[in-house]
């Protein structure tokens, strides 16, 4: 039995994807120097500003020009370049357990962490993860050795869905516990209470994190293409209901665009990447087509 | 009152709760199906709760309903209207049968013929009719015969002799047969009562119902027919005013009444329909025409009509006729030596062959035979006048005194003059009377012999004379005026040119003042009367107010004298008795056809067969007649058995049966008055109404089309709650990178 990347990926996949980059929209934190701008001012190519020479600074920081034309003293001051550390954090509640089709949404989702945690351990960047259901189930620091991806995606492969969810309250302790400026991808369903999740977003973006959002919904989820009355049971609460699909799918699609605009406005007004993905999608394709539109627009 | 054909289909009206079953059943094995959520399934549920409950009870009724009809259909419940009257015995039913027996019920058009449907529908009518039902039958031609008078139940004699009848020669009117019908119909006490109407749609025969019959819509040609009929005396008018007047209260509401219309839609029909020969008097080698009057019904047409004179086709014309109208068609008429002439018009074939043909007969004279009463020296300028060029002239003239005056063979001449030979024996004076009945002229001069008081037993003079005026040494002369120019009396008349009619008169008659149906022909000074007329029957007497010799006047001598006469004669001519042809009809008295008929005379039809004489009442007199003349054609005579046969007289069949305007569906009622007439255009669609009427309406079939629609509704309904709608994720447009660019609510 295959584990590791190899369990998410095919060989192929994996070619079309060593190609690609992930980049970050905003400013970074990382120990090493890398392809990412860093918060920190350092030696670096990349000129960031001025600031007046205090006894103490190296003369070599002089600015000689502006010296010259102003008689003043200023030091020269460079982005420090780092590398990028990301987070994947994945949901494993119950409801990621559901499918209509041959894929399972935590199936789909870890697919997707695969294909990201490739990419960036790829260039060189660190990934980590954090695995919550209503609690953080599994969590590991972010490093740059495909070992360590390959660990992570085990890890993924020993845990199954179960359990409720309690995205928000998890959220909050992961934005806790990164201090450093991150990346944050995150994979769920977030059948959770909006608002809250939405706090816990903006807890994210408050620590200065750039946030992804992969919003993941089964096509039975989105368009509710049952045709016979059954009895509905919850996958996380046990919950039953006896409905006929057909009498009741437009007020259903109703409900669930406007759960799902809860999610999409607010986190356009953070500048979270919110992206709905829909697992009868390739997800190689569909993390290939993100990277290069996030290319892109980063540009 | 409902009855099911098929009751135990009843018991299926228990599947109405197949829908109700099948729910429930649902419901216990319902399958459980594992969603990531059901937070968004409770509120749409909230949200759709109401409709989705509204629907379901629609739903649960649709189908409930469709399985109630189709159980009911299948047990075929029938509406009858009847069943109260069985439940006290009145199951019994008298039928009446009116079935149009005039020849244009004789139609056919291509496969179809009007005859044998109409023998279909009558003989299904009465093979329906159960054990101890009655049919009468009654055949509605220009008049009724009863075929059956009294309902009876011996069905299988009706239908002998509805099989053994065919269609009749005559025009056709309902009313007296339905009249008759509705008399048979009154004995029939309890029992349930049909009265059937067979025709074939024609509008003709349903005119007769009208009680005020609009005489502005019917055509010049219906009116030259009727005029003609009237000529000779035909039975139809007669019945038509003896006929009781129609009224739609006759018909109790306890009688059923069906009227079945079997003709073509757009029927197609041609003939000539009268005829007219100038001059009326045919003259030895005298060229005339004759114009033909033809009827259409149709669309626009060409059609070939020919003229046969004794078997030889003598002309031919290609007459081209618009829809529903008529057009003129005239031919020259060659010269004819003298005798009587078989002759026919003959037009194209068509739907009806009977009334293709016109039979007439042309009378040729040689010479016109004159009588004249009166003494040599009295009659002396009037032989002169009439037969100006001895033995070559077209009159023969014979004189005769008045005490030698017989009334034998009277109606030999087409004219007696009487000058002065009053006062007259009351047989002779009788005999003249008749005469002028009969369509003679009588023309009287006055004279000498007569004192005023000698005229009072005339009974036809135009107005009886009061003195002779004696105008001695004051003789003057005045004007003749002629007081109608137009009148039939002076056509033709050719005055000597230069002259202007005068008198100047020693003596005269005066008269009393002119009857009602007297006229004045010529004035004397403008007003005082000079010849008087008075039409008497068919013929007319005319009264001179001076003698025809020199003694009174000098009439004799005037150049106005001689036209003058001869225009009598020749008027006098046009006045014969008989006709070119009649029309069929009942009661035709031979004296008015071809005048007195000599003893031992034999009478055959067109055929050859001796047709059967009997003495009919024709006003006064008895004479001898035939009864029913139906057949049409050339009838001759034979004095004596073995002679050769000579034409006696041509008879057609009434024209205004020819035309074949069609009656509307609607119109049936409005024209009898009969709202609850029941109307068919079919033997099976009057077999269908019979069939509703005594058995019941089949309702089986509007419930299926009720199920049928219910069905459409149900389906309509069913799949509105599964109807096609966009998807979420085509209103939210979601890209190949997960990008979100629609709306939910889009």
């Amino acid at each position: 039995m295959a584990t590791g990347i190899s369990n998410f990926l095919s060989p192929q996949e994996l070619h079309r994807l060593g190609r690609m980059t992930i980049q970050s929209r905003y400013v970074v934190e990382g120990t090493l120097s890398g392809r990412h701008r860093s918060h920190l001012k350092g030696a670096s190519s990349e000129f960031a500003d001025h600031r007046a020479y205090v006894p103490g600074d190296d003369p070599k920081h002089l600015d000689w020009k502006v010296l010259g034309r102003t008689d003043r003293y200023y030091v020269r001051r460079y982005e420090d370049e780092t590398n990028l550390r990301v987070y994947l954090v994945i949901d494993r509640s119950a409801s990621m357990g559901f499918t209509s089709g041959p894929v399972m949404k935590y199936r789909y989702a870890c697919q997707l962490a695969a294909a990201i945690g490739y990419v960036v351990v790829k260039v060189r960047d660190s990934v980590g993860l954090y695995l919550y259901s209503n609690r953080i189930d599994r969590q590991a620091g972010a490093r740059n050795s495909f070992a360590h991806l390959n660990n992570l995606l085990k890890s993924l492969t020993q845990n199954q869905p179960a359990s409720t969810t309690q995205t928000a309250k998890t959220l909050h302790q992961i934005a806790e516990a990164v201090r450093r400026r991150a990346l944050i991808v995150l994979f769920s369903d977030l059948l959770d209470d909006p608002p809250e999740i939405i706090r816990a977003l903006a807890h994210f973006r408050k620590q200065h994190h750039d946030v992804i959002v992969f919003h993941i919904l089964d096509p039975a989820e989105l368009d509710f293409t049952f045709k016979q009355a059954a009895q509905f049971i919850d996958l996380e609460t046990g919950e039953t209901i006896v409905a006929d699909p057909r009498g009741m799918a437009d007020a259903y699609r109703k409900v669930f665009g406007d759960f799902l605009e809860q999610y999409r406005k607010p986190c356009t007004e953070m500048n979270v990447d919110y992206r709905l993905v829909r697992t009868d999608q390739d997800a190689a394709m569909f993390v290939r087509s993100f990277l290069e539109e996030r290319k892109r627009l980063s540009k | 009152m409902w009855s099911f054909l098929n009751p135990l289909f009843l018991s299926a009206l228990a599947a109405a709760m197949i829908p109700l079953v099948l729910h429930l059943w649902q419901r216990q094995r319902i399958v459980t199906v594992p969603f990531s959520t059901v937070r968004f399934l409770k509120l749409a549920q909230k949200r759709s709760s109401n409709r989705m409950r509204l629907e379901n009870i629609l739903l649960w009724l649709l189908r409930t309903l469709i399985l109630l009809l189709l159980a009911l259909a299948f047990a075929m419940p029938i509406l009858r209207i009847t069943s109260l009257r069985q439940l006290v015995g009145a199951s019994r039913r008298d039928v009446a049968i009116v079935w149009d027996v005039s020849y244009s019920m004789d139609y056919v058009s291509g496969q179809k013929k009007v005859w044998a449907a109409s023998r279909d529908t009558v003989i299904a009518l009465i093979e329906g009719l159960r054990h101890g039902d009655r049919v009468c039958l009654f055949l509605a031609n220009d008049d009724v015969t009863p075929l059956i008078e009294q309902p009876t139940t011996d069905l299988e004699m009706a239908l002998s002799q509805v099989r053994a009848l065919e269609a009749g020669t005559t025009a056709s009117q309902l009313r007296p047969a339905v009249l008759a019908a509705l008399s048979a119909l009154k004995e029939s006490g309890k029992r349930e009562k049909e009265l059937f109407i067979i025709t074939d749609g024609q509008k003709l025969p349903w005119t007769s119902f009208n009680p005020m019959p609009d005489r502005m819509d019917r055509t010049n040609r219906t009116d030259r027919t009727d005029a003609t009929n009237a000529a000779t005396a035909v039975a139809p008018a007669t019945v038509e005013a003896s006929a009781p007047p129609w009224d739609a209260k006759l018909v109790g509401t306890d009688i059923s009444v069906f009227a079945v219309l079997l003709g073509v839609s757009a029927p197609d029909n041609s003939a000539p329909l009268d005829l007219d020969i100038q001059p009326t008097l045919l003259m030895r080698d005298t060229p005339g025409q004759i114009s033909v009057d033809l009827g259409h019904t149709g669309p626009e047409q060409t059609l070939t009509v020919s003229l046969t004179v004794d078997e030889q086709a003598a002309s031919q014309r290609s007459v081209t006729l618009g829809k529903d109208s008529g057009a003129p068609c005239v031919f020259a008429l060659p010269p004819l030596t003298p005798g009587t002439h078989q002759a026919r018009i003959e037009t194209s074939p068509d739907g009806i062959a009977l009334d293709n043909v016109f039979y007439f007969l042309l009378r040729v004279h040689e010479k016109l035979p004159v009588l004249c009463v009166g003494t040599e020296p009295d009659a002396f300028f009037l032989l002169r006048a009439l037969n100006p060029g001895g033995a070559t002239t077209a009159m023969n003239v014979q004189q005769v005194d008045p005490q030698a005056f017989t009334v034998d063979r009277l109606s030999d001449y087409a004219c007696v003059f009487l000058c002065n030979a009053l006062p007259l024996a009351g047989q002779a004076m009788i005999a003249l009377e008749q005469y002028a009945q009969r369509g003679g002229v009588v023309v009287i001069f006055p004279g000498d012999r007569a004192a005023p008081a000698d005229y009072a037993n005339w009974t036809c003079l135009p107005a009886m004379p009061k003195a002779v005026t004696d105008f001695g040494a004051d003789t003057q002369r005045r004007a003749l005026r002629l007081v109608k120019r137009g009148d039939a009396l002076f056509q033709g008349m050719n005055v000597p040119p230069g002259t202007y009619p005068s008198v100047a008169a020693t003596r005269e008659l005066q008269w009393t003042k002119p009857g009602a149906e007297s006229d004045v022909v010529i004035a004397a000074d403008n007003d005082v009367p000079f010849l008087l007329r008075r039409k008497v029957g068919k013929g007319c007497v005319l009264f001179f107010s001076v003698s025809a010799d020199r003694r009174w006047s000098n009439l004799p001598l005037s150049p106005f004298f001689l036209p003058l006469v001869h225009q009598i004669v020749r008027y006098s001519a046009g006045q014969e008795q008989s006709h070119p042809f009649v029309w069929t009809g009942r009661n035709l008295a031979l004296a008015d056809i071809m005048g007195a008929l000599p003893p031992d005379t034999e009478l055959l039809d067109p055929t050859g067969r001796p047709v059967p004489l009997r003495p009919l009442k024709t006003g006064q007199d008895n004479s001898l007649g035939i009864e029913t003349c139906t057949q049409p054609g050339l009838y001759t005579s034979r004095s004596a058995a073995g002679s050769q046969p000579t034409p006696a007289f041509a008879v057609n069949v009434m024209r205004s049966e020819s035309d074949l305007t069609r009656l509307g569906h609607a119109d049936v009622p409005t024209l009898t008055g009969l709202t609850a007439i029941r109307v068919a255009e079919s033997k099976d669609d009057l077999m269908q109404l019979v069939k509703e009427l005594r058995i019941g309406r089949p309702l089986a079939e509007p419930l299926l089309w009720l199920v049928f629609l219910l069905s459409i509704a149900e389906l309509f309904v069913a799949n509105r709650a599964g109807r096609k709608t966009r998807t979420l994720t085509e209103q939210l447009k979601i890209d190949m990178t997960g990008h979100v660019k629609g709306n939910a609510a889009d």
